[in-house]
Formats: C-alpha cells, sequence, structure tokens
C-alpha cells in the first residue's frame, strides 16, 4: 500500500513543486522619489498635507509603556490635521523584533514603519535592494524641520547617512544630553543609615557598599538592568565609554575595540570583588526589565542606574544623582548616546504611493512646536502650558491607566521625534536635569552614532559580530560571577584575535575614516 | 487455506505481463473510488503545506533578497554552509544538539515503558487511576509555567530546594545560571512532565496482551518478574521499536521553546542548541539564507538517522516502519 500511495503521488508532487511561486523579480535599483512630479493632491507647505483624504498603513513597535495606537488621540487628532488615515499595525515589543524580519523578509511591507529599531545592517540591506526608498531628496524639498536639524547638527546628517549616500532611516534627534545618559541614582536614607559621604573613587565606593552590606543585610547595595548597563555604569572610571555604539574607544582619530583590553580585565576584576562579596545584584545576568523594574520602585536598593526619575515616581525624592566615579588611575569618564540616540525609528517603504506626503507627516514632528504636539497632544485638552512657559500634562492623562502612553507613543523611547530640553519635562524635571549635570563633564566632547557600512561590509562585520559578541558576552558573564577565573584571561583574549577582532577594528577604523573624519 | 501447492500459483505470475500491476492499481481506484475520494484531502495537505513550502529551500544556496524574491536573489552555491561550519560556535552546537538527545533518549526513553509495566502490575484499581492520573497531569501544565516553577523552586536565595540545602548546611547552588546544571535540570524536568503520558501507549498495549499467556506462564512455574521479562515485554517489543525509530528520525529537533525559556548568559556554553542558534540569527537578525541552510544540515542528518535506524530493526528484530 505505501509504494502504492508513493507511486501515485510522485508525480503530483514534482510538479507541484515545479509549478509554485515564479516569483516576481523586482528591479531592485535605488529610486529617488522626490525626482518625481508630486501628484495635484499634496500641499508642499502647511496643513493639511493631502487636500482629498488619503490611508496609510503603518508598522510600529507598541512598548510596554504605550496603549494601542488606534486610541491614542494624538494620532487621531493629526489625522484630522493632515488628511492622512493612518491603519496601525503597532506589535508588542515582546515580539516586535520577529515580526519585523519577517515583516522585510516577506517582502510584504506596510507604507511606513514607526518606531521601527531598525538596525544599520538592515537599513542598509533593505534600502540598497529597494524595499526601503532614500528620504535625503525628499527631505531636502519637503521636509524644512528635519533640514533645518541637519544645517544646524552636521553631525546628525553624518550619521544617517549610508557610504552609498542615501538616507534609508532617520532616527530620534536628541539635542537634550540629558535624555542621553542613564543617570546613577543613590538611596538617600541608605547613605544617612550608614552616616556616610556620597562614593567619589571606586574604592569609596566598594567600601561604601560593603558598609550597606553590613548595614541592611537584605537589601540590594547595587544592581542595574544588565551587565551592559553595569559596564557602562562603572567602565568610566577605567576609561571605557561606548564610542560608535559599540565597545570601542576613540583617540586622536584611532579606533580600538577595548573589550581585550587590560583595562577592561581590570575593569571585571573589580565586578568580580563586588559580585563575591554580594554587593553586586546576583540576577544580574538573568533578570528581565519587569523584575528590575520592580527593584527600583521597592526602595531596597542603594545604588542603580536608569536615565530618569519616571520609573520610580512614588519614592523618587528619596534619590540623588551622583556623579561618576573615579577610577584607580584617575578615569573618570561616562558613556552617553549620541545625538542620533535610535537609529532606525523611521522608514518609508517603495510601496508606499505617497512618499512625499509621508515625509511631511513625519517632519513636523522634528519642528519645535510639532514636537510639542507630538509629546503632549492638544493644548487646553491634554496638556497646558504653566506660568514659566513649559509645557505639563493634564491630569486626566496622567490618572489615565496608561498614563502618558495612553495618548501618545513616546513612552519606551524610539519614537521619530524631536526631543529638547523645551518638550522634555516630562522626562526632564529638575532632579534628573540635576542628576545630568553632574555627569555632563565626564562625557566625551564628540559621541560618535553606530556608523553604516555598504552591505558587502555589513555582511562581513554582521558575520564577525555575531560570534563575537556572543562570546563577549558570556565571557563577561563568567568573570564577573567566577565561573571563570582571571588566570583564563589571555586564553579569552587570543580567542579574541582567532574570532577576528582585529579585522572588526579594522572595519570600523574604515567606517569612522569615511563617515566622520 | 488453500490445498493448492504453492508452484502452481509462482508458474502462472511469470507469464503475466509486467504491465499488471499498475492496470491492477487503476482498476482498483475505479472500483473503489469512494475510499481513494478520502484520500485527497491529506493528500492535498500534504503537498499544499509540505511539499508546496520546500522550493523555498533554493534560499540555503542563494543570497537570499526579499524584493527579487526566491527565484531573483542571485546563487552563492555552498557558501552559508561554508560559514555555519567553520562558524565559532559549530562544534558547541552540534555537541549540545546531540548530547542532550542522546541523553534524553538514554533516560527518557525506558522511564515510560518501566512506568506502564509498573501500572500493569497492580491489582488494585483505585490505587491504578491515582498513580496513572497523577503521572500524566503534568503533560498539561504550558512550558512556560515549567520554566517558571524552575526558575521559583530553584532560585539561589528563595527558592525551596536551596532552603532545604541550607538547612543541612549545604551552600545554595545557582541552578539556573550554571552550564553545569543545564541538561540534568532540563532532562529531568523533561521526565517528570512526559513521563506519565508517554506510558498510556504501552499501558494500551499492554491491556491487549491475552492473559491466557500469563496464566501459561504461571502454570509453568514463572516468577512475577519472570512474567514481566517473558510475557509482557515480548508483546509491547513491536510498539517500543516504532516509537524509537519515530524519537530518533527528530533526533535534531528538541523542545526548542523550553531551552529557549530557560536559557541565559551563563548557561549558553551548555544550552545553546541548533534550535535556538537559528531562531536567534534567523528570526530575529533576518539571516534567512543563512539559517536556512542550517535547517537544511538539520533535516538531512535526521533523514540519514532515520534510515539507519530503520535498517538496524529491520535486519536485528521483525519490526519496522517500511
Amino acid at each position: 500500500m505505501n509504494k502504492t500511495i508513493f507511486k501515485v503521488l510522485s508525480p503530483v508532487v514534482l510538479s507541484s513543486v515545479l509549478l509554485v511561486g515564479c516569483g516576481s523579480s523586482a528591479s531592485t535599483a535605488v529610486q529617488d522619489p522626490s525626482k518625481e512630479e508630486a501628484p495635484s493632491n499634496f500641499n508642499a507647505s502647511g496643513f493639511p498635507i493631502v487636500k482629498k483624504p488619503i490611508t496609510m498603513t503603518m508598522f510600529a513597535d507598541r512598548s510596554a509603556a504605550d496603549g494601542p495606537y488606534k486610541d491614542m488621540s494624538m494620532f487621531q487628532e493629526y489625522a484630522k490635521m493632515t488628511n492622512i488615515n493612518i491603519k496601525f499595525n503597532d506589535v508588542p515589543d515582546a515580539s516586535f523584533a520577529e515580526k519585523k524580519s519577517l515583516i522585510l523578509g516577506s517582502n510584504n511591507l506596510p507604507d511606513i514603519l514607526f518606531k521601527a529599531n531598525l538596525t544599520p545592517l538592515e537599513a542598509v540591506k533593505y534600502g540598497s535592494s529597494g524595499e526601503l526608498i532614500p528620504l535625503e531628496g525628499l527631505i531636502k524639498k519637503y521636509a524644512p524641520s528635519l533640514q533645518g536639524l541637519f544645517d544646524k547638527y552636521p553631525e546628525v546628517k553624518q550619521a544617517l547617512t549610508a557610504p552609498d549616500g542615501h538616507i534609508y532611516a532617520l532616527s530620534d534627534i536628541v539635542t537634550l544630553l540629558s535624555a542621553r545618559t542613564n543617570k546613577l541614582w543613590l538611596n538617600k536614607n541608605m547613605l544617612a543609615g550608614v552616616n556616610m559621604s556620597v562614593p567619589t573613587t571606586t574604592d569609596e565606593l566598594y567600601n561604601y557598599l560593603k558598609a550597606i552590606k553590613v548595614k541592611y543585610p537584605n537589601d540590594t547595595p547595587l544592581s542595574t538592568a544588565s551587565v551592559g548597563d553595569l559596564i557602562n555604569a562603572i567602565g568610566g572610571a577605567w576609561g571605557l565609554t561606548q564610542q560608535m555604539g559599540y565597545n570601542i574607544s576613540v583617540n586622536n582619530d584611532k579606533v580600538s575595540i577595548w573589550t581585550t583590553s587590560d583595562k577592561y580585565k581590570e575593569l571585571l576584576m573589580y565586578l568580580h570583588k563586588l559580585y563575591q562579596e554580594n554587593l553586586l545584584d546576583h540576577q544580574i545576568t538573568t533578570q528581565t526589565y519587569a523584575q528590575y523594574l520592580a527593584k527600583m520602585q521597592s526602595g531596597k536598593v542603594a545604588l542603580f542606574t536608569n536615565q530618569a526619575t519616571d520609573a520610580f515616581p512614588q519614592d523618587a525624592s528619596q534619590y540623588e544623582g551622583i556623579a561618576p566615579f573615579k577610577g584607580p588611575e584617575g578615569d573618570q569618564s561616562y558613556t552617553a548616546g549620541p545625538i542620533t540616540r535610535s537609529y532606525g525609528a523611521f522608514a518609508i517603504s517603495s510601496t508606499n504611493k505617497d512618499p512625499e506626503a509621508a515625509i511631511r507627516w513625519i517632519d513636523y514632528f522634528y519642528g519645535d512646536k510639532g514636537s510639542i504636539f507630538f509629546r503632549y497632544g492638544v493644548e487646553g485638552k491634554t496638556f497646558s502650558y504653566s506660568s514659566d512657559g513649559t509645557p505639563v500634562y493634564a491630569d486626566s492623562v496622567l490618572k489615565s491607566d496608561l498614563g502618558i502612553g495612553s495618548m501618545t507613543p513616546w513612552p519606551g523611547g524610539g519614537s521619530p521625534e524631536l526631543i529638547n530640553d523645551k518638550n522634555s519635562t516630562a522626562i526632564n524635571p529638575p532632579q534628573v536635569q540635576q542628576a545630568a549635570d553632574k555627569i555632563q563633564p565626564y562625557i566625551s566632547q564628540k559621541i560618535y552614532a553606530a556608523p553604516l557600512f555598504d552591505p558587502t561590509t555589513a555582511n562581513e562585520v554582521n558575520d564577525l559580530k555575531t560570534d563575537i559578541d556572543t562570546y563577549v558576552g558570556e565571557a563577561t558573564a563568567k568573570f564577573i560571577t567566577g565561573q571563570q577565573s582571571f588566570s583564563a584571561w589571555n586564553s579569552y583574549v587570543s580567542q579574541l584575535n582567532k574570532m577576528g577582532i582585529d579585522k572588526l577594528a579594522k572595519y570600523y577604523q574604515e567606517a569612522f575614516d569615511k563617515q566622520y573624519k | 487455506m488453500s490445498l493448492k501447492p504453492e508452484s502452481t500459483k509462482r508458474i502462472k505470475e511469470k507469464v503475466l505481463p509486467a504491465t499488471k500491476p499498475k492496470k491492477k492499481l487503476w482498476k482498483n481506484i475505479v472500483r473503489r473510488y469512494d475510499l481513494y475520494l478520502m484520500l485527497i484531502l491529506p493528500m492535498a495537505w500534504y503537498i499544499i503545506f509540505l511539499y508546496g513550502p520546500m522550493y523555498g529551500l533554493q534560499i540555503a544556496f542563494k543570497d537570499f533578497i526579499p524584493i527579487k524574491g526566491y527565484w531573483g536573489s542571485p546563487w552563492v552555491g555552498f557558501e552559508n554552509f561554508q560559514r555555519f561550519f567553520s562558524s565559532y560556535y559549530f562544534w558547541r552546537l552540534i555537541r549540545n544538539t546531540v548530547t542532550i538527545k542522546v541523553f534524553s533518549i538514554l533516560f527518557g526513553f525506558p522511564i515510560p515503558i518501566l512506568l506502564a509495566l509498573l501500572v500493569n502490575e497492580l491489582k488494585n484499581n483505585k490505587y491504578k487511576k491515582v498513580l496513572q492520573n497523577i503521572t500524566y497531569i503534568p503533560h498539561f501544565i504550558s512550558v512556560v509555567v515549567i520554566v517558571g516553577m524552575l526558575n521559583l523552586f530553584l532560585d539561589p536565595n528563595t527558592g525551596v530546594v536551596n532552603v532545604i540545602l541550607h538547612s543541612f548546611g549545604i551552600k545554595s547552588i545557582p541552578f539556573m545560571q550554571e552550564a553545569g546544571w543545564f541538561k540534568p535540570l532540563f532532562i529531568g524536568s523533561n521526565i517528570w512532565t512526559n513521563m506519565g503520558w508517554q506510558s498510556i501507549i504501552y499501558i494500551a498495549a499492554l491491556s491487549g496482551v491475552s492473559p491466557e499467556l500469563y496464566e501459561a506462564a504461571r502454570v509453568d512455574g514463572a516468577s512475577k518478574l519472570q512474567r514481566i521479562w517473558h510475557v509482557s515485554i515480548p508483546s509491547i517489543m513491536p510498539t517500543v521499536i516504532i516509537l524509537l525509530i519515530l524519537e530518533v528520525g527528530h533526533f535534531m529537533d528538541i523542545g526548542f521553546e523550553k531551552i529557549l525559556l530557560m536559557q541565559n548568559q551563563l548557561n549558553m556554553s551548555s544550552s545553546d542548541v541548533i534550535a535556538t542558534f537559528t531562531y536567534r540569527t534567523g528570526i530575529l537578525d533576518g539571516e534567512y539564507s543563512y539559517t536556512t541552510a542550517i535547517g537544511l544540515f538539520d533535516a538531512i542528518i535526521n533523514f540519514i538517522l532515520l534510515i539507519v535506524i530503520n535498517q538496524i530493526a529491520r535486519k536485528k528484530t521483525s519490526t519496522s516502519l517500511w
């Protein structure tokens, strides 16, 4: 019986395999839509953007702090202003990376990608193959706010432009430095409890944490959301900060990756000491952000990092921001994000029939007026101006179940928007600004954003990084927890050399020379 | 039973033309058209959902660019395979995948059989039912909950297990964060989850054994153990062999969701398997060509193993899939 079925099946199967999907092969040249005549329905300036209503599909990330996009009053209002109706497909954060890969990979594209967190590799890969359109021509023609920011901050345009000269994706533009750093928050009650002064060096920090452990044995002396955050919080004391979106330091235009350096070893030894003596949270390697959030709100952590106080508003007053620590060799520096903080926040796909309308639609959020609208909504409805001219949310917004995330998608970060001192009172109350001021002197004068490689190099870099980052991440966690002793350091370094870390540094150096020199 | 000698039949068959079987098949189809109509749906399902998508396998040999589609993407030959074989993690992935599976079969496969033999020997019906229920209830707990339970019970500071160890003066062990503990925990919890469920099929097979056999064995003076050894086990052997073949046919795919949930930076060295690697690089980073190649490699190994184990089973025992 089996055999007979097989005989019947085989011709059918073969023919079906041959018949299925002779896929269409589209042309893949990058085409600049700004060279085409704008349709008559389109207004080049002012509102509405289009005369007769049009509809666009949007694919977006919805972070834990946001409600459904379709219920956001800001977007509803904006649809009325612009005549552009958006069909939202906002995917919860947890499964967003998967969905994004599948959407880009299946060529089943939405008209616009919003808060999409596209990696430089994705932007270049899908941009040069023609799935995403180049935006620089459209920006020049129809986006005065963006163009103005490009002129004012040349590094923004630098960071967004791919090696082939095209801009495939936008980032947020964060001129407010405070929004680009994680602050160090010290619990004032515990500080008073152990009767010490604020620690300023790594040695003082060690003694301070020890004193905390003695006085509050059931609490956590030091915690951060992840090992990466920990390295960024303490690493500056050994002169290790992030540049080009990677573990890189730049001295006199020379790029070096510091994960094989002796300074990194010293930093890990210090962290291992903290871990061993139970001064560092033992769940740091495994906890989720939600668990960390609960810790911050518990009031049981003596020192931790977070961008602002919005995560623990109930008891924000018992914390103060402190300056970065000075290391044993006198280093004192701190990591900050570049002005283009979150790359890949916005892109337009090649299936979009009205790219000029889409670029005008997004450009508004990069202007002074539009960015306030984006973050605060409509004056009199969702916010009002206080006496000193700063916008303040209405109580109805703050008291709603989801808070600010019920009316605008900016909470959670990564939206295509302008963040400056005028529109950020919510994330930058005086307390946070004070903390930022303490950190500011130790931030590098120039912060380079992650570079964009050309497609071939991007693939090479990606291959190298896939292995190297996994290895460094594991080894770092093991060195800190003591599962690997520091006698194995040399073999760790030689392993990285074998994996081609020098080659990776060379690629970054070339990208640096091309993009930033 | 015909009394005709066999030889005459054979001579007749030799004379027949070679086209006979085909004709016979069509005749059969026409005569039994209603039965074959019932076959159409499952066959269509196989063709559309299992054979149809196979044409996408070609991207394992291409540099897949979505906008150009499957056919338009440029060929790269075996580049993706080479990249995988020369990857730093290649041997680690193979080692973890194989060892987890080997130990799973070694420990996990016999236990349901033993459980079934045990249940079969129980005379007290009430007790039997209770035992069966208790052992197969865990099968209905979702994987996410099981891993949550593991995290809870094995927490270094607050977990039940470590609290007990503490009371005996043993230092607490961070079970979930240690590479060495990953495999025992993974396989152990799998056994706990599945043994009752998997034993059902053996219990069913055992209930079909004729009581006369046991009677006869008892009359011959066989002890309880001898009865199990000489009656129960031989009678469920065909079932055991078939299930073992199927199990080995899935050699390279392990309970991927569970591993993914249990994975963290610290146990990666013993928990990273081909499936999780494929998920990370394929679905999360969108490297479809590369991971298709890995998946194809995986499938080929499964296929070879299936054929080999089937051959062995056919040679050594009389049961096999084909």
